[in-house]
């Protein structure tokens, strides 16, 4: 049974959606967001720039002008005119292995968009088969750097690696091998690389730590002994 | 050639420390490079920052070996269960796996160890035999000049993009616009820094680390596959595989030299070369309708061809800090983060010419270690393909955000990693070409030095770029290239239009 509260968020979302179909001339998407944030990014810069000398500031205002030009173009693609609206949403390459795609007989596809081009600098789009699995991995994210600012990144990182297990339905045994081996390669780094790990770089929290060796730890990854 | 640089390079790389961290590099990334999701643009970035405590040499030299090596390493997922690793293996699937689903997979592997390893050797090779006219001619750049090459290898990758021109242009830009938060190169103004920790701008380190491990494992927890459900019989045989490769020289060459050519086009990448070397094999067979159903010569053309252009993606990116692909826009990271700026310095005998030779010995050196411990692990490396995503993701997570705090303690690193990591997600989703962004964080400030640097030459004239004249015709004939890469395929689109 749907609760109130979601029906009305649901509501307001569709009506949102509506609005913005209006608007943009297509569904809104994370894209849309996406342009917005590049778009408001640039115009912050340019207002910022008035702060600049002329010759600080040429250089942000050149950039940020074009972003904001690039993302609007982009934004308000469905009303452009021909010639430039095919400039916004039309494919244009020298060479890319598209072009070679298709001279392969026999290739389905499929088969060939799984080769998304990580390593060419053509940019590439990839299927989500989830869209739950990158959202969650987001939020996450967002959790474990909420918890190294409170915490330290020392325990945050156990917690984290805990809280994906717990997601990925992980078993009780690997999830703990998975959870210890976090807190091993985090502690390794506390030791060697950046003692600061251990307390929260917001709330100064400083939780105690287990006792570490008497080691010249930072010669592990070549430098010179502390 | 410098010979007192390359002596000097010879005695650096051959001391027992660089030499286990060649190997742990071409180990490394052949491991990065076999699970499916990875990739040395990946597996890099998670390194860069464990590098900080090593000598520059070494810290290059490692993460040039983890690029070589996950070269090889992609063919692996690619034979065994038809994913590719990288996708710079697209092309080997297409008749590496036949070959092992008709029991020939040591074989499949094996070509494509040798393959690997012989065009690999034979590339750098070729790269050093033309590095006196290659340090001729990035001498002879002047700064007007450095700053069209920064705008033309931009301009380059927008139109190499499968996405709109826009699009591309609009990642250019953006990349750019990080640049310009942190302190200005010619004055002293702090842009766009509300708090003490952003005076020294966003770290294109964090930058990097957050487009290339973060986003990309947002996108493999929104993946099923790429795992090895059942178990992988690897049969045939490895002499059998080294036989058939050496048999087939002519392929092996011309695709090693497709791939380097191709490489060295800023922003093709190994992705195409891949492609494109092995439409060529087919192309030229005598039996074309053989490709496909497990074709040792598609394997060698695929496999030859990537590692070739690991070769070429360094010319544009120790010449002029334009990164041919991610691999080589995290190896320039890598420099920037070491102090080493990528152009004249790279190849002055004064200066850094025997970190450069260092480098490509490395590889040549590398490219061997590929092929022993490729030809040796063949019967283990069906274990690399039954990783399950869900160690990879949480560990790989972990690394990047404990090695983003190391980098300089700062916590802005950490946000800046998250942000990056976000965006970068949905830039690959929609279609925004991420080395473009990639290319502008990494050359923004270079861009910013030599166009002031230039306006100052001019008086503030922008003539400086177009008046040959005046200035000379290098400029003029760049700024007219850019032009033509710019208007090319609407003049291209146009033009076939008119013809019908």
């Amino acid at each position: 049974m749907e609760s109130t509260l979601s029906r009305t968020l649901r509501t307001a979302l569709d009506a949102l959606a509506d609005a913005g179909t209006v608007v943009l001339g297509e569904r809104p998407t994370m894209e849309h967001l996406l342009l917005s944030v590049f778009l408001l990014s640039g115009l912050y810069m340019i207002w910022g720039a008035r702060e600049f000398s002329a010759d600080a500031a040429t250089f942000p205002r050149v950039t940020a002008g074009a972003m904001v030009v690039f993302s609007a173009l982009l934004l308000a693609r469905n009303y452009l005119p021909g010639p430039l609206r095919s400039v916004a949403t039309t494919p244009v390459q020298l060479l890319s292995s598209d072009d070679t795609r298709a001279d392969i007989a026999g290739t389905a596809d499929a088969e060939l968009d799984q080769s998304a081009s990580r390593d060419s600098a053509g940019s590439y789009t990839y299927d989500v088969d989830d869209p739950c699995g990158p959202a969650v991995v987001a939020g996450l994210c967002v959790l474990y750097t909420g918890l190294t600012f409170t915490i330290g990144m020392l325990y945050a990182t156990p917690i984290f690696v805990g809280a994906y297990a717990l997601w990925a339905r992980l078993s009780l045994p690997r999830a703990t091998v998975l959870v210890a081996g976090s807190f091993g390669i985090a502690y390794a780094f506390f030791l060697a690389v950046t003692p600061e790990i251990a307390v929260g770089w917001y709330t100064g929290w400083r939780f105690p730590v287990p006792v570490a060796p008497d080691l010249p730890v930072s010669t592990l990854l070549g430098g010179d002994p502390a | 050639m410098s010979l007192e640089a390359f002596g000097v390079a010879l005695e650096t790389l051959f001391t027992a420390e660089t030499m286990a961290w060649v190997i742990a590099g071409i180990l490394l990334g052949i491991v990065v490079g076999a699970l499916p999701g990875l990739g040395p643009p990946l597996g890099m970035a998670i390194i860069l920052p464990l590098t900080l405590p090593l000598e520059p040499t070494n810290a290059i030299v490692l993460l040039i070996s983890v690029y070589s090596g996950s070269m090889y390493g992609g063919s692996i997922a690619a034979i065994l269960i038809n994913t590719p690793g990288v996708s710079s293996s697209a092309a080997t699937m297409f008749d590496g796996y036949p070959m092992s689903e008709q029991g020939r997979a040591a074989t499949a592997l094996s070509i494509s160890a040798t393959a690997s390893s012989i065009a690999g050797i034979i590339t750098v090779v070729t790269l050093l035999a033309f590095s006196p006219f290659l340090v001729a001619v990035v001498l002879a750049v002047g700064t007007p000049e450095r700053f069209l090459v920064a705008v033309l290898g931009l301009a380059m990758i927008t139109v190499v993009t499968r996405g709109s021109m826009l699009k591309g242009l609009l990642a250019g830009v953006a990349g750019l616009a990080v640049t310009t938060v942190g302190s200005a190169p010619m004055s002293l103004d702090n842009r766009y820094t509300d708090s003490i920790l952003l005076y020294d701008g966003i770290n294109f380190v964090a930058v990097l680390i957050g487009l290339f491990a973060i986003a990309e494992m947002m996108k493999l927890a929104g993946q099923d596959g790429g795992i090895a459900d059942a178990d992988v019989r690897i049969g045939g045989g490895v002499s059998t595989g080294i036989r058939e490769t050496l048999n087939r020289p002519v392929t092996v060459v011309k695709s090693g030299f497709l791939g380097m050519l191709i490489g060295s086009i800023p922003g093709a990448g190994a992705t195409v070369s891949n492609f494109i070397a092995y439409s060529e094999a087919v192309r030229s067979s005598d039996d074309p309708g053989s490709f496909g159903t497990g074709n040792e010569t598609g394997v060698i053309a695929s496999e030859a061809s990537n590692n070739g252009t690991v070769a070429g993606s360094l010319v544009p990116a120790i010449s002029f800090g334009i990164p041919g692909s991610s691999s080589t826009a995290v190896l320039i990271g890598g420099l920037l983060m070491h102090d080493l700026r990528p152009g004249q310095s790279m190849f002055d005998p004064g200066g850094e010419l025997a970190l450069t030779y260092a480098m490509l010995l490395a590889l040549l050196i590398g490219n061997l270690v590929i092929l022993l411990v490729g030809i040796s692990l063949i019967p283990r490396l069906d274990v690399l393909t039954k990783i399950d995503t869900d160690y990879i993701i949480p560990v790989v997570i972990v690394l990047s955000f404990l090695g983003t705090y190391a980098l300089d303690t700062n916590p802005v690193d950490v946000l800046t990693l998250l942000l990056f990591g976000v965006v970068g997600f949905y830039m690959i989703r929609y279609n925004y070409s991420v080395i473009a962004f990639v290319l502008g964080v990494v050359l923004g400030d270079i861009a910013e030095d030599n166009l002031f640097r230039s306006l100052e030459l001019s008086d503030g004239s922008y003539m400086i770029f177009v008046d040959p004249f005046e200035y000379g015709w290098l400029s003029p004939l760049l700024f007219g290239l850019i032009c033509v890469v710019l208007l090319g395929p609407f003049l291209k689109s146009g033009l076939e239009r008119f013809r019908g």
